[in-house]
């Protein structure tokens, strides 16, 4: 497949990313190879000065609403915790961990530590939790534990953060392709038309 | 009898104007008739403590402008943002509703002018009365008859009304499709308007 690979620019907090994390392989592997790229989603918020799409007048009720739609669609039914938003460091770290030793490992986890919070209801937050997550996938737990504490997976993760809001990254998810922003689960359609057509 | 699909927009938003190419041809596959309902984001972000998207931090105000020539070459369609975008739309929308009371057949062309001048000339037809009043005389309204509507006291009611009436049904963007009761925000989201239509909902 010609070209670098599509950026899929996401935060493990946030249900829109979800969404898209879902869908993305199915409709855009066809076109280039996916590089999926968890950032920290609360560092963008704060330049922007906005808060979390659930604490804002209108807004938020709509996509509480939205949220259980578009799950309903997919056939779940979609558990917003009262920690929600939370933020996701532990399971940001171990992404780039695994993504070094093995990138489908690392993207059935991102979908496995969605599931376990957006799905199951289950508090992400913590080590732990994470570890246990990716214990199921045959992932050993200590091995977990000792790379997210590693100096090295939380540069990673800051990294990708900065890089991500350095190219004007502010939301998530956000697809980039070959420098151009698609921001919004709802634009997976745009991507696989502008990768079919090669933009325009 | 099935409902007609709500379509709320205001006449200075790009994802309205984008919108107002599609809504007929989407109704008219799902056998339903439009609304056009135009008003005021401004009474709407009082509510929601929103600010238009071009004025919000840089981070993310780089974007929109972006987007929408994006979404413009995709509909092989003119836009331009007027020097001073975005504007107050209450000209146009009182026009609108009077020409929907009063010349219904005319209200809708009347609505396609607006947009057309506004995004695909960047010309200001939103805050001068004379120019909005004369998009309706390009299509056969009298133009003193356009101007008292304008100043008429029951016409700026009927907007306030109006505009009143999409916030109580909890409107806060542009645009908005409300199909059966059903609320859906935004252009992107056109697709599952029609999907929803379609299936019947889920």
């Amino acid at each position: 497949m010609a070209g670098d690979p599509i950026l899929f620019h996401f935060d493990f907090s946030s249900p829109y990313a979800y969404f898209a994390a879902r869908h993305v392989e199915q409709v855009l592997a066809k076109h280039r190879e996916i590089a999926w790229r968890p950032f920290m989603l609360g560092k963008a918020f704060r330049a922007t000065g906005m808060a979390p799409l659930t604490q804002q007048p209108l807004r938020g009720t709509y996509a509480a609403h939205d949220w259980q739609r578009l799950a309903r669609r997919d056939g779940f039914t979609f558990v917003l915790r009262d920690d929600f938003p939370y933020t996701a460091l532990v399971a940001s770290r171990a992404f780039y961990w695994l993504e070094s030793l093995d990138v489908l490992l690392a993207k059935r986890f991102s979908l496995t530590v969605f599931d376990a919070y957006f799905v199951r209801g289950r508090d992400m937050a913590a080590a732990e939790a994470v570890a246990d997550e990716a214990a199921a996938l045959g992932v050993d737990r200590d091995a977990l534990l000792t790379a997210v504490r590693d100096e090295r997976w939380k540069q990673r993760l800051k990294d990708a953060t900065d890089q991500a809001v350095g190219k004007g990254v502010f939301g998530a998810p956000t697809i980039e392709v070959d420098g151009e922003l698609f921001w919004g689960s709802d634009r997976l359609t745009m991507v696989d038309e502008w990768l079919t057509k090669g933009g325009w | 009898m099935s409902e007609p699909i709500d379509f709320y927009f205001d006449f200075a938003s790009p994802y309205g104007y984008f919108a107002s190419h599609k809504i007929d041809d989407l109704a008219a596959r799902a056998g339903r008739a439009v609304n056009w309902r135009p008003f005021l984001l401004g009474a709407a972000f009082k509510l929601s403590g929103m600010q238009p998207l071009v004025n919000q931090a840089e981070i993310r105000a780089w974007y929109f402008p972006h987007d929408w020539q994006r979404i413009a070459r995709r509909q092989k369609r003119p836009f331009k943002l007027a020097e001073g975008f975005p504007h107050a739309a209450v000209a146009p929308s009182r026009l609108f509703y009077w020409l929907r009371d009063k010349h219904p057949d005319k209200a809708r062309d009347f609505a396609k002018r607006i947009y057309q001048a506004y995004f695909g000339e960047g010309r200001d037809v939103l805050t001068s009365a004379d120019a909005a009043v004369a998009e309706a005389v390009a299509l056969g309204v009298n133009r003193d008859e356009a101007v008292a509507a304008l100043n008429d006291p029951a016409i700026k009611e009927r907007l306030k009304t109006e505009v009143d009436a999409a916030l109580s049904r909890r409107v806060f963007g542009s645009p908005t499709f409300i199909v059966d009761g059903e609320l859906f925000w935004g252009h992107d989201r056109m697709a599952d308007v029609e999907e929803w239509l379609k299936s019947g909902g889920w």
